[in-house]
């Protein structure tokens, strides 16, 4: 999974629950579920959004890891 | 150089396609008109003949025996949608995932159910529903057939309630959906109301369904085409998959320009 997220952790940090989260941005609580098992790469509108609830970057919830088979 | 041979590759495979189509269709209709010349083909057409002639004398308990099924099993995924809906109130993240993955497949069952048996009950009917074979029911026979018809329309109406009653259990479990099940706008009022991880599931469902429309029909229109050479059974069997298969193709190509022309007029 080339893309990884540490949205859990984040939120486990807020002391808030999915739905909670999924509240505050405006999405369903299977939304963030499918975010955390990483079943789910949310738009860029998205992440930027969850970024400022949790107050930190993109990048801190969100890092893409190159695949080696990539070319 | 790489992509000029995979081209000629594509094209050699499309044309051998082309050939074992042609030869197969060469002995598909040699083999029909062998069986026309040996009579076996009016044995098929009486033997289907005989088969619909069965169903129609056996559409009220056939009915019957579709609807209690359809009926029972509706109801069954009507009961584990609420309770579904019911625990996921109180359930922590690990338990709502495994009830929301129960919560669509009770709804997504009961939907092919509620299809299934709504498509069941029309093929049933379509067996006697015909002015010619009413015409020639005495007394009794029409008040069968009567009987057969208000079957029918109780069922429906049922199976569309049940579609009415899942879509209201959804939206009471998922306030965030709207949408009136019994207009016409309902697909497009509940895509609207769909987060983007939604909207991209529908999405790829839609396209699912597509590609599926795509392959089948085509092979409907030549099953239809073949069977109207020899067993005339008449030019709508043609229209109704071809016009299918034009319409949603078409649909899509335009979808796709409307969205295009909508980008570049911003």
């Amino acid at each position: 999974m080339p893309l990884e997220n540490r949205l859990k952790e984040h939120r486990a940090r807020l002391g808030i629950n999915q739905a909670d989260m999924g509240k505050r941005a405006g999405v369903s609580r299977q939304t963030i579920s499918l975010i955390e098992r990483g079943d789910y790469s949310p738009s860029v509108t998205l992440a930027l959004k969850l970024a400022k609830i949790c107050q930190v970057t993109v990048e801190d919830i969100f890092s893409y890891t190159e695949e080696e088979n990539d070319e | 150089m790489m992509n000029k041979t995979k081209k000629k590759n594509v094209y050699v495979k499309y044309a051998v396609i082309m050939c074992i189509s042609g030869a197969l269709g060469g002995i598909l209709g040699g083999v029909m008109e062998m069986g026309q010349v040996h009579g076996v083909l009016t044995g098929i057409q009486e033997g289907m003949q005989f088969f619909l002639n069965s169903v129609r004398n056996w559409m009220l308990p056939l009915m019957a025996i579709c609807g209690v099924i359809a009926l029972v099993l509706c109801e069954q995924y009507m009961g584990r949608l609420k309770r579904a809906g019911e625990a996921m109130e109180q359930a922590e993240d690990e338990a709502y995932e495994r009830l929301d993955y129960e919560l669509e497949a009770a709804g997504s069952r009961g939907m092919i159910v509620s299809f299934a048996g709504s498509i069941a009950m029309i093929l049933l009917l379509a067996t006697g529903y015909s002015t010619k074979y009413i015409e020639s029911l005495n007394g009794s026979g029409i008040m069968w057939f009567l009987l057969e018809i208000l079957t029918f329309i109780a069922l429906e109406v049922y199976l569309n309630v049940w579609q009415i009653r899942y879509v209201r259990v959804i939206q009471k479990i998922y306030p965030d959906k709207k949408g009136d099940p019994t207009s016409l706008k309902f697909p497009k009022q509940w895509l609207e109301s769909c987060d983007e991880a939604e909207k991209e599931c529908i999405y790829q469902a839609s396209y699912k369904g597509y590609q599926t429309v795509m392959k089948w029909a085509p092979i409907l229109t030549f099953v239809a085409l073949i069977l109207h050479m020899f067993f005339d059974t008449g030019i709508l069997a043609i229209v109704m998959p071809s016009v299918i298969w034009l319409v949603t193709s078409v649909t899509y190509c335009r979808a796709c320009l409307q969205n295009k022309g909508e980008k570049l007029s911003k």
